[in-house]
């Protein structure tokens, strides 16, 4: 490991991405697959699961955290997930919803636990404080209870929704 | 049940089935499977979505998170493995102003305080009854400062055991039900009747119904069990301990601390596994220690007015810790012969506290009190003579294996303190209602 070795990773959309072997070493899917294959000059390491724009937030991530490990995130969180974060992490995280939850899902494909545990903090933070119908608002989750079992889990839940 | 997490939620005829289960128990109107939205939306991966509860409190997700949709419901239910059931959860959703908003909003009639202190009572009552209900993936469940707490105490009543006994599994693994007194046995056996086979830890401290006899007929057939904490259960007495000793031979802890309606402790030579044993405030006597297996690690014996000798303390090869405080004991010649490898020693207001250091060469954590100016300089030289490794001129420093020293309710010198910091420097010294 004299001069720093590089790695190929190439998105969904067939976009490539040229990442420091160290860097991406974070990440539990690549190191596992390096591991297994030959010492190529720049090895080429598909991602279909994952599209060029969340890719490169992964990489971004990856290239300040691998030198400056992640801060552990207390559970369950007391606050609001900007008062326990780093800076850069709170600069990060400054992404439309749709890119986090894409995020969450590279992160986990990806196997790098760090980046899944800001995340899914970050969906955490997000959820506080909200009612149940916000919270399906604001993921456009789709309520698949039946008007009866709504009607009863409501006559139930009165007072704790209103709040 | 139970199974892999690591996929999506399909509609297998496994996975559907534990969500019937779950819901069944809970509401039989909520019988249909889960179904899934979107694919490949992480919102819905059981692993996701666990990770993402773990951030929040049990209101968010026991109140909020489970009527989102099903495959939420599910997965928060199937997560609760472990509920700890306590006053200061309510601080992580309801503190400052927005807790005093809300309850405002519920209760406008009442004052500021009692508001807030009504609603939390309300809102925990409200989660109380949803998780006794939910309760399939249960393996402890343990009841947190109900002693404090009145409210606390009136929330375990009879009936919510019994739900609670309805919805769990043959799983529970651990059960604190401290100072719960408004308990009636029938509650106590209908638990240990249904996890007799499971149960590896109880925890019945303060718990004034249970009688000697109801102990023997119900504890002492929990065949996994290996801790035992039946501390102040004022009627536990032989007829129950002696059974429990020789049927649950897997324990390892034993606390019957405040236990004060027996005397004899020839029962513990049963439990040739125990490593802990706590009999404060007890009847234990000297005669008693000969009793005591082997495999023992920690011993509290403080405050027992018949503890007097430790002769039989000498044959305990793996006791690491030992709390002798405020017992009045005297050290016979044979005693002085033996080296012990104790590495804690908590001998608070013990006439021979300074004595005993000789002995303990090898103590890593000393706690000590009433000592008079004098016996604190006796304390320095046993250190230097007895736990110092290298004392190569009487100037040296000395490295020891005592790290942290306590000192309560003494009169010490500042030569004592000086001495001890320039020779021992490797001690932290702490003091506790101390003149220097």
């Amino acid at each position: 490991m004299s001069e720093t070795k590089q790695v190929e990773l190439t998105s969904k959309d067939k976009v490539s991405f040229k990442v420091d072997r160290d860097v991406i070493l974070m990440s539990g899917l690549v190191k596992d697959m390096l591991e297994e294959g030959d010492e190529d000059e720049t090895p080429i390491i598909p991602i279909p699961n994952v599209d060029s724009k969340p890719l490169q937030k992964v990489i971004e991530y990856c290239q300040y955290h691998h030198k400056e490990p992640a801060q552990e995130i207390e559970k369950p969180l007391k606050g609001k997930i900007e008062d326990v974060i780093c800076d850069w992490d709170k600069k990060f995280l400054e992404i439309d919803q749709s890119l986090l939850i894409e995020l969450i899902m590279a992160a986990n494909y990806l196997n790098i636990k760090d980046l899944l545990d800001l995340t899914c903090a970050k969906v955490a933070s997000m959820i506080k404080g909200k009612s149940p119908e916000q919270i399906r608002e604001m993921f456009g989750i789709e309520n698949d209870f039946t008007p009866e079992e709504e009607a009863k889990i409501r006559e139930e839940n009165k007072w704790c929704e209103e709040a | 049940m139970g199974q892999p997490m690591n996929r999506q939620l399909q509609h297998t005829g496994l996975i559907s089935e534990s969500v019937n289960e779950v819901f069944a128990s809970e509401d039989e109107t909520l019988s249909e499977n889960v179904t899934i939205s979107d694919q490949n939306n992480p919102l819905f991966v059981f692993d996701i979505l666990s990770e993402i509860f773990s951030y929040l409190d049990n209101f968010t997700v026991y109140l909020r998170c489970v009527l989102v949709c099903k495959t939420w419901r599910y997965c928060a239910w199937h997560l609760l493995d472990e509920f700890n059931f306590r006053y200061d959860d309510l601080d992580l959703l309801f503190y400052g102003k927005e807790g005093e908003r809300i309850a405002k909003q519920f209760n406008p009639s009442l004052g500021r305080s009692e508001a807030v202190r009504l609603n939390n009572t309300q809102m925990l009552e409200y989660m109380l009854n949803l998780i006794v209900r939910n309760a399939r993936y249960l393996k402890k469940f343990n009841v947190v400062g109900a002693q404090q707490n009145e409210d606390i105490k009136k929330m375990i009543n009879d009936e919510r055991i019994a739900l609670l006994m309805r919805s769990c599994s043959e799983n529970l693994e651990m059960l604190d039900l401290s100072s719960c007194d408004n308990l009636k046995e029938v509650s106590y056996s209908q638990i240990l009747n249904k996890c007799r086979k499971t149960l590896k830890s109880l925890k019945l401290r303060c718990s004034l119904s249970i009688r000697d006899t109801f102990a023997k007929d119900y504890i002492s057939t929990l065949e996994s069990l290996e801790y035992l904490n039946l501390s102040k259960c004022c009627y536990i007495g032989l007829y129950s301990l002696i059974p429990i000793s020789t049927n649950c031979t897997k324990l390892r802890v034993l606390d019957v601390s405040g236990c004060t309606s027996f005397y004899g402790f020839s029962f513990l030579r049963n439990c040739t596994v125990l490593e802990e044993l706590h009999v404060q405030t007890t009847y234990f006597s000297s005669d008693d220690f000969q009793y005591i297996p082997n495999s023992l690690k920690i011993l509290d014996v403080q405050n027992c007015e018949q503890v007097r000798r430790l002769n039989h303390v000498a044959n305990l090869e793996h006791l690491e810790e030992i709390n002798l405080s405020y017992n009045n004991i005297q050290l016979e010649g044979e005693w002085k012969n033996h080296v012990m490898k104790w590495k804690i020693l908590k001998a608070i207001s013990v006439p021979v506290g300074c004595e005993l250091l000789d002995q303990t060469p090898y103590l890593k954590h000393l706690e000590i009190g009433f000592l008079e100016a004098s016996a604190s300089i006796t304390m320095l030289s046993v250190l230097k003579r007895s736990h110092s490794f290298t004392e190569e001129d009487s100037t040296a420093k000395l490295s020891t294996n005592l790290k942290h020293l306590l000192i309560t309710d003494s009169h010490l010198t500042h030569s004592f303190v000086e001495e001890l910091k320039y020779y021992c420097p490797s001690i932290v010294l702490k003091t506790r209602r101390c003149n220097i």
